[in-house]
């Protein structure tokens, strides 16, 4: 953030970072730095839109990842690759799809010419979240599948990377491992395998089990 | 090297420790060097297929394999109703499943 600060009108920097916050909590009216000069300390400040300032320490994990990564997408001189780990951790369900959208943003767009507003950025994260499994681009996703294979007669385990079929993926390799339909349920049906067969306990019944929330949960069936 | 991947139907999901017991028959009795198989987890989908002719055809569909296996328990039927009972279905799917291929 020093960095663009630095190259940018500050006051245009904490904007746009408001502006990108805003798509994740709904609530930021602006972002500033607080400076410290007596203990050298600089401690980001978010103001909610009651006025309410809030210090860096103060944020939710969730909010903290959101606003780096907002950093990241606006600094060009941060190229190379991004790994993260189940980026969606700490951030409410509604919400997963504004984090895809920063990170989609983040990489850069194959379609245009690299340059300064379209950096060589390649983001690569691991989830089990349906939910981002759901919405990310179909030529995105990679399967980690357990797998086998023999070398000098010793079978061994391994991991296979499985693409879903017919994206670029699929076509540029014929012997790319293809994720079945079957492997997909548990991402896109995911309610139905915590489904039980039956719940006469009282004291166990879930919030699945909810005779007032049966018309929510479209996937499965009685 | 002989390989194999199979998909086992079966009636619960407990029958998924048939899967290693499959693997050593492909490989001890069917010279199959290396199988690997998986359990068509039909009570995933919203609409389950009730009959065994539309559990192996949606079985296929969902898990594709080189060899189907299926799995029924006998409740009180003897080995030779479910022998033909299976029989049977394996026949009608195979139909509609070249039907299907054939128009696609």
């Amino acid at each position: 953030m020093a960095r663009l600060t630095t190259r940018d009108d500050p006051e245009r920097v904490y904007s746009q970072l408001a502006n990108r916050l805003s798509g994740l909590i709904g609530s930021v009216r602006g972002i500033r730095v607080d400076r410290d000069e007596k203990r050298e300390l600089l401690t980001l400040m978010m103001t909610g839109s009651d006025g309410t300032e809030l210090p860096a320490r103060a944020l939710s994990d969730g909010t903290l990842r959101f606003l780096a990564l907002s950093v990241l997408e606006l600094d060009p001189e941060t190229p190379g690759l991004l790994c993260l780990e189940e980026p969606e951790n700490g951030i409410h369900p509604d919400r997963i799809p504004a984090i895809l959208e920063l990170l989609q943003d983040i990489s850069t767009d194959p379609k245009e010419p690299a340059d300064e507003s379209n950096p060589l950025r390649q983001v690569i994260v691991n989830t089990h979240s349906p939910s981002v499994v759901m919405a990310v681009p179909d030529s995105s996703i990679l399967l980690a599948k357990p797998a086998k294979d023999i070398r000098d007669g010793k079978e061994f385990a391994k991991v296979a990377f499985a693409c879903l079929q017919n994206n670029w993926r699929a076509k540029a390799d014929p012997k790319q491992t293809i994720v079945t339909k079957g492997e997909m349920l548990g991402y896109l049906n995911p309610a139905a395998v915590i489904r039980r067969e039956s719940s006469t306990a009282e004291r166990s019944r879930r919030v699945i089990d909810l005779p007032e929330l049966q018309t929510f949960f479209p996937f499965i069936t009685p | 090297m002989k390989v194999a991947r199979h998909t086992l139907v079966s009636d619960g999901r407990t029958d998924a420790n048939l899967i290693p017991i499959i693997n050593w028959t492909l490989k001890h009795a069917a010279g199959i060097e290396l199988s690997e198989g998986v359990q068509a987890e039909l009570w995933r989908l919203p609409e389950k297929p009730k009959s065994i002719t539309q559990r192996l055809v949606t079985a296929v569909d969902l898990y594709p394999c080189e060899v189907l296996f299926v799995h029924r328990d006998a409740e009180k039927e003897s080995p030779r109703v479910r022998f033909d009972e299976i029989r049977d279905a394996f026949e009608k799917a195979a139909i509609q499943l070249s039907c299907q291929s054939l128009s696609h």
